[in-house]
């Protein structure tokens, strides 16, 4: 790499820091502890599900939606299980849609009342039948990934923390910082087809 | 009543609750260890008001049954949970008996009470626990959180997908060599070790 290359790696490297800097000054930290949290959380759901954006049922929600024990300052919040392969077949939450999804929150418990994001994952997965590209109707990309990293030791790292994977695990697109309940607000509500009748490719 | 009571999480039962209330509803929570049913009572207070828009009263019957009944006739919230009963002698129970009638506004009541007070209200309080039915529920105080067996199974999950020990991911997360991917959190929180991230 001669010392052009250098500089203009330099230069988009220090653009991309500023980016995530920015992200990440909407400082999240919300009021009260991981337990109010979850509450928060499973009220989110229940409510989707009883106006019918979710088919899970409410005992299953209940089932779905569980903390970690807490034996420390640092707690997790699990929305069904991460399904690695995409089998479909781990416990997840499903959409009225067919779409389903799974989350994990791992927080901090603060000192002065409020809870810490440390790291996210939310997956939201479209059903099969939007996957059938035969038809040239497909849904593509079939997965979307919102991650909020651990804040990195390596400072690369630290210009992406806040990404979205739009469909595969190995392409990062900075993304905003979500709440909890914003990010099940995207999962749930907002995140579908522009109009399912009538698909663009 | 039945040995063998349904399990509740104070979720699951603060989320039927709805179904319950502005009606002289009956219910009762059984908590495992008489010392906590205060706590069991604020807890599910805390649940109801978080998981619905229903009004909450938490009332204690500890002054006696003459003053938690004027407690109840005075509450005007849609949920009432008394507790405190827990040291009541037979005549506080008699009393409470005597002064049914008395207890039936149009709200939800809800008893937190322990095995044994349970088992004195049906001994000498048999018109309020007909109130009851079979309402009565054992709080699982865990139901809101992991059990080992998930617990193991997402570390299990976790082992396989990345191919590293628990042991490996503390050793890397204490060389501050940890990947910074959410699910190395995860994983550490899993292991009760928070503290390394």
């Amino acid at each position: 790499m001669n010392s052009a290359d250098i500089s203009a790696a330099t230069a988009w490297l220090g653009r991309a820091k500023e980016r995530q800097r920015r992200i990440l000054s909407t400082r999240l930290s919300p009021h009260g502890t991981a337990k109010d949290l979850f509450r928060q959380i499973r009220k989110h759901l229940l409510e989707a599900h009883d106006s019918e954006h979710l088919k899970t049922p409410r005992h299953e929600i209940f089932n779905l939606v569980k903390l970690t024990p807490k034996t420390d300052d640092e707690v997790a919040i699990t929305g069904g299980e991460k399904d690695f392969s995409r089998t479909l077949q781990k416990p997840h939450f499903t959409r009225a849609d067919g779409a389903m999804f799974d989350f994990v929150i791992t927080l901090r418990e603060l000192k002065n009342g409020e809870v810490e994001l440390l790291a996210y994952d939310y997956e939201l997965r479209f059903p099969p039948v939007d996957r059938d590209v035969s038809s040239g109707l497909g849904l593509f990309p079939i997965f979307l990934r919102f991650d909020l990293n651990l804040p990195g030791h390596d400072n690369d790292q630290d210009a992406m923390r806040c990404h979205l994977h739009p469909g595969a695990d190995d392409i990062l697109v900075p993304a905003p910082l979500l709440g909890p309940l914003e990010a099940l607000d995207l999962l749930v509500y907002e995140i579908r087809p522009r109009n399912s009748e009538r698909r663009r490719t | 009543m039945s040995a063998a009571l349904v399990l509740s999480s104070l979720g699951e039962f603060a989320g039927q609750i709805d179904l319950r209330a502005d009606q002289d509803d009956w219910s009762a929570l059984v908590v495992p260890q008489p010392g906590s049913a205060a706590r069991v009572a604020k807890d599910l207070a805390a649940e109801i008001r978080g998981l619905t828009e229903l009004s909450v009263a938490e009332l204690s019957g500890r002054d006696g049954a003459a003053l938690l009944t004027e407690r109840v006739r005075g509450a005007t919230a849609q949920v009432v949970i008394l507790s405190g009963l827990e040291r009541y002698p037979e005549a506080e129970w008699l009393h409470l008996e005597l002064l049914r009638s008395q207890l039936q506004t149009p709200s939800a009541k809800v008893f937190v009470l322990s095995r044994s007070a349970l088992a004195k209200l049906e001994r000498y309080a048999p018109g309020v626990t007909s109130f009851l039915g079979a309402d009565v529920w054992q709080v699982d105080e865990q139901g809101d959180v992991l059990t080992p067996t998930e617990r193991e199974a997402r570390l299990q999950a976790l082992r396989e997908q990345f191919g590293r020990t628990d042991a490996e991911v503390c050793a890397l997360a204490e060389r501050s060599e940890l990947p910074s991917d959410p699910v190395f959190a995860e994983w550490l929180v899993l292991l009760d070790r928070g503290d390394l991230l």
